[in-house]
């Protein structure tokens, strides 16, 4: 199943006079990597809250999992989000007063789906993916999550948007608060999760040096066609 | 939800504190108010039972009442034997009590009477005086002390005692000349009574009568030293302070008032009448229970006002609550869009905030209560033996269960204010993380 289809999208903010989104067709394959690159103010943020359902689309426009975005009426897509969606922002990912472990179940919480997926014992879940994104140390994932790193953080905040296997991973530049080596090493890791429980990415960023890690780049200025 | 509320509320401990505290405050300002208003109420109500009429030289029914039941005040100008006397054989009259007052013993009144006092007074709701120890006295040296000043002073029968002229704690006017030996101790009543000294209308006119025959003079007190021998030069204002005692009323016999009980209680309004229409001498008679009702008339201006401040801290308190939990909204957008981004709904973050109140409400509420039970247990001898009064220690009644509910209840609409403003938020911020 395609992870995300886009189908001539258009999108303009209420009280601006341009376009903000005006995307003819993409795709994005079961299981696929893509980078989305482009500079600030071609769209990005707009177009990961028509993916996670924070703006209304037009019907038809926007599916992710198979599900019509804009068909969903505003209750929905709070479930829809959480359910389908793994995200993971740039900083300040994790609730600081609540400890590593509690940030990466907070989803559980909120969705039946995901909480059924994590199998039988969700905790265990948790710390096996903590453990395989390289935090082990108990005492550190039991305190309170502001005593982690950025990096450390970052891993967290991925751990949590992978936890019961969501179809896709939206990642708005995780690694743009992290130093050189630590951004190979996150991407590598997130993709090797990622692989893992089958899940696709969608990873933004204006970081060309991680391309590599991809399997292929789409630049948002090109793919935005009326974008600045 | 409920711990994701207490661990945030925990992160932000000490505004929550203050806030708990204030909450607090201000709960038990409110119940501290009320309980007091209810226990003077109660108490001064306890005070007279059994007693039909009061009747005292012409003045004002609770200035009577105040003076002859609470020991608080004088009564003006005394009345004559004849008068008791009257007041005594009148038909339908069933018992009387003579009353002398204005005498003080360590700030506790002393109270002149009748051994019938003891037989008479009901308190309580009829609960006759009991003696802890000993019995009435039967000579005019003996005297009565109540529960409370047995306390205070360590009283025993046997015990000598010597009064003062005057109603305060500090007297420079002793009545050494004039020893009483504690005959009887009377248990609790929880009223007045806990806080009087009581002796004989003899004993009593026997304290006034020594320094009345010591004339005003200074320079006859060779003649005194004698009767006085503790005086020094330098208290010639005592014997000043002698003189005035004839403008008092306390010349012998005079009494202050009279308790009186009636054969027919139904026919209280008719001896009133009789009583205030005799010629040769001008007497009121005070129904208590009407007294007590003009005394809430006059102390009810002072009460509302202070329910209305009580009423206006409880205010501030919740508004308090309201501004601390509207002041964390900004700082805490990204706490909230991060709740977003992994599902919770704005009703969810809305949800967050009323709880976060009702958590505030209750922490404050208990706390609140705790401060009052220990406030009370602190002040509680305080208040008895200054006021007479004594606040009870124990679960809410019903009227403070519904003052306690109109607060959680306040704070927990005024809460709305602060959760409609953070549902908006989020709705408009989305998932938006630029801070």
């Amino acid at each position: 199943m395609t992870a995300i289809i886009l189908k001539s999208l258009q999108y303009r903010w209420p009280d601006a006079s341009n376009l903000t989104l005006d995307i003819d067709s993409f795709h994005l394959g079961a299981n696929e990597k893509v980078m989305l690159r482009g500079p600030s103010g071609s769209g990005k943020s707009t177009l990961l809250a028509a993916l996670s359902g924070i703006i209304d689309v037009p019907k038809a426009s926007v599916l992710v999992a198979g599900i019509d975005v804009g068909d969903l009426p505003g209750s929905d897509r709070d479930r829809f989000r959480v359910d389908h969606l793994g995200l993971i922002f740039q900083v300040f990912n994790l609730l600081p007063w609540m400890s590593a472990i509690d940030n990466v179940l907070l989803p559980c919480r909120f969705s039946k789906r995901r909480l059924e997926k994590v199998g039988a014992n969700p905790l265990e879940t948790a710390m096996r993916l903590l453990g395989e994104l390289g935090l082990t140390d108990p005492e550190l994932l039991n305190g309170p999550a502001s005593a982690l790193s950025i990096g450390q953080q970052q891993r967290v905040a991925a751990a949590r948007a992978l936890i019961g296997s969501p179809e896709i991973i939206l990642a708005d530049e995780p690694t743009s608060a992290l130093d050189e080596d630590a951004k190979d090493a996150f991407v590598e890791l997130l993709l090797k999760e990622c692989d893992a429980s089958g899940a696709s990415l969608m990873f933004v960023s204006h970081d060309s040096t991680l391309e590599k890690h991809f399997d292929r780049t789409v630049e948002l200025n090109v793919l935005n066609g009326r974008g600045v | 939800m409920l711990d994701l509320c207490l661990k945030s509320l925990l992160n932000r401990r000490f505004v929550a504190g203050l806030t708990v505290l204030s909450i607090a405050l201000s709960v038990a300002l409110i119940l501290g108010v009320e309980r007091l208003r209810t226990e003077a109420r109660a108490g001064f109500a306890n005070s007279v039972s059994g007693v039909d009429l009061i009747v005292a030289a012409r003045g004002n029914d609770v200035q009577i009442l105040m003076a002859t039941v609470f020991g608080v005040g004088s009564t003006g100008a005394g009345i004559s034997w004849e008068s008791y006397e009257m007041v005594e054989d009148m038909p339908g009259i069933d018992w009387t009590v003579p009353l002398m007052m204005g005498d003080s013993h360590r700030g506790y009144p002393v109270i002149g009477t009748s051994t019938a006092y003891f037989d008479r007074f009901r308190h309580s709701g009829g609960q006759p005086l009991i003696f802890e120890q000993g019995h009435g006295f039967d000579d005019p040296a003996g005297a009565v002390v109540g529960a409370d000043v047995a306390q205070a002073f360590d009283y025993a029968v046997g015990t000598e005692i010597v009064n003062s002229h005057g109603s305060g704690s500090v007297s420079f006017d002793v009545h050494d000349e004039a020893p009483f030996t504690i005959s009887g101790v009377l248990a609790a009543t929880g009223t007045a009574v806990d806080r009087m000294v009581i002796v004989s209308l003899e004993g009593f006119d026997a304290l006034h009568e020594v320094p009345a025959a010591i004339g005003a003079d200074p320079f006859l007190r060779e003649d005194d030293s004698a009767r006085m021998p503790h005086d020094e030069h330098d208290e010639h204002d005592e014997h000043d302070e002698h003189d005035e005692h004839d403008e008092h009323g306390h010349e012998p016999g005079k009494i202050n008032a009279v308790f009186a009980g009636l054969t027919d209680k139904s026919a209280v309004l008719s001896v009133q009448r009789q009583l205030a229409n005799y010629r040769d001498d001008a007497l009121t008679a005070v129904l208590p229970n009407v007294a007590l009702l003009q005394l809430w008339s006059i102390t009810g201006t002072a009460e509302t006002a202070l329910r209305l401040m009580a009423g206006a801290v409880a205010l501030a308190g919740v508004i308090g609550m309201v501004v601390m939990l509207t002041a964390a909204l900004d700082a805490r957008r990204r706490e909230f869009a991060i709740l977003r981004s992994v599902g919770a709904t704005p009703r969810h973050i809305f949800s967050l905030i009323v709880f976060e109140a009702v958590l505030l409400l209750l922490a404050g509420i208990v706390l609140g209560y705790l401060v009052l039970t220990v406030v009370t247990i602190v002040a509680n001898p305080v208040l008895a033996s200054n006021f007479g009064l004594r606040v009870g220690v124990g679960l809410p009644t019903a009227r403070e269960t519904l003052l306690i509910a109109l607060v959680f209840c306040s704070g927990l609409i005024a809460s709305a204010i602060p959760a409609f403003r953070v549902y908006r938020m989020t709705l408009a911020d989305g998932l938006s993380m630029r801070l």
